[in-house]
């Protein structure tokens, strides 16, 4: 293994597969390290599923101000920011709303057919404008409950991305359930390549590279499950509170960084049929799967059948 | 995690700088009105940020994290959409080498995976 000869290494943190790749070959166990390292805090204060976690606290506290760590503070108020980049179309407060529809556990602990499934009336489209922060506090708005889910993990593929390419200064891209972060650490940028599926065990549908920024992709065709013979999907619409009834299965999009890109993939899900003129309109490269398989793309996404 | 007297001591110098604006107010004495309205303003705001310090000095003080938090936080993500990275197609339909439109100069990369999730 010689030094600049890229090499990925990969795990499974946050109920999701990691992948982790440097340019750098002699920087990976320092990376890797370090990614652990940071997805371990994060898991610890920006989780669902941990009752000791920051986030559990901020939200059995719900109405009150609570202390938090300003890792779980700095996760908010980018999922605050996405919330106001989408008019609450990617929205923080779903908390009871997906617990209502019977995801209250880590997906790999849901018992399949559940019997039933409690409708929770989502917050106001806005209720994010009401969550409060300083450095090491949140407040939320009384009777709702965070859930970072359609923002954190491209969030923390940012992070990681970042802290690597400066502390280890090498290229480096990382993957967290599909959300795809990439960083140039001082060096020339690296054309890495990105597979996209609908589902990580099936063939890719294509592949891309890109050399910065960030990619990601929103599906409804994961993360399913069945509760009183309902299929709900993960990708929840807060107008109705109820998973997205949707013509896309699946949309990827890029942007300057994987949560700008996951912002896009998640509001084109929610949007649906508008989806395509709010991505062209916001210069967002895309590229929308309908449920029927017809590839739509917008912005820069080159029209398939352009493979050189 | 302990929460250092750092927040404590901002709320504090927060209480301090509205109630001096409080005082500043009533000593210029710039119009009775503007002076009430603008009094009260500043009340209201020294009372909010008195009731937050006492809810988070209620809470019980949890062990010390281990936490990369305060290096991190630093780093600011975009958050907005717009345009990302030029995006070039290498290969379309077909995860498998020879299968589907695939480009002839191949990257050397281990490829990494966008999907669903």
């Amino acid at each position: 293994m010689t030094a600049d000869a890229p090499v990925q290494v990969q795990w499974r943190a946050l109920g999701t597969y990691v992948q982790l790749s440097v340019s750098d070959a002699a920087a990976v166990a320092a990376a890797e390290e370090r990614a652990r390292g940071l997805l371990a805090a994060i898991d610890r204060t920006c989780s669902r599923f941990r009752p000791d976690s920051d986030l559990a606290r901020v939200n059995a506290g719900a109405g009150t101000w609570v202390r938090a760590d300003p890792l779980l503070v700095a996760a908010t108020t980018a999922a605050v920011e996405a919330a106001g980049h989408t008019d609450g179309l990617v929205h923080p407060l779903l908390g009871r709303v997906v617990v209502g529809l019977g995801y209250d556990r880590t997906f790999t602990d849901l018992q399949p057919g559940r019997a039933s499934w409690t409708r929770v009336d989502p917050p106001p489209l806005d209720a994010w404008r009401a969550i409060e922060y300083e450095d090491e506090a949140i407040k939320i708005p009384a009777g709702t409950a965070l859930d970072l889910g359609a923002t954190a993990k491209a969030w923390a593929g940012d992070l990681i991305s970042a802290t690597i390419a400066e502390e280890d200064r090498t290229n480096v891209i990382v993957s967290l359930g599909g959300d795809v972060a990439v960083a140039t650490g001082g060096r020339r940028p690296t054309a890495w390549p990105v597979r996209i599926h609908d589902d990580p065990e099936a063939a890719a549908d294509t592949e891309v590279a890109i050399e910065d920024g960030g990619l990601a992709t929103s599906s409804t065709r994961l993360r399913r499950w069945t509760v009183a013979g309902v299929d709900h999907h993960h990708v929840v619409d807060p107008r109705t509170g109820a998973p997205a009834r949707t013509c896309w299965r699946t949309v990827s999009a890029t942007g300057p960084s994987a949560t700008a890109a996951n912002v896009a993939s998640t509001a084109a899900v929610v949007l649906g049929e508008d989806a395509v003129g709010w991505l062209a309109a916001r210069g967002v490269a895309a590229r929308l799967v309908s449920i029927e398989g017809r590839v739509t793309t917008t912005g820069g996404w080159p029209a398939e059948g352009d493979g050189e | 995690m302990a929460y250092s007297a750092r927040t404590r001591d901002r709320y504090r110098a927060v209480s301090s700088v509205v109630t001096g604006a409080v005082a500043a107010a009533c000593v210029a004495g710039t119009g009775a009105v503007m002076g009430t309205a603008s009094a009260a303003n500043s009340q209201r705001e020294h009372d909010k940020a008195v009731a937050r310090q006492r809810a988070i000095d209620a809470q019980p003080i949890l062990e010390e994290l281990e936490r990369p938090a305060v290096t991190v936080t630093r780093i600011k993500t975009v958050t907005k959409p717009g345009p990302g990275p030029a995006v070039r197609v290498i290969r379309v339909g077909g995860g498998k080498a020879g299968t589907g439109t695939r480009s002839t100069k191949k990257p050397s990369k281990p490829p990494t995976t966008s999907s669903g999730s």
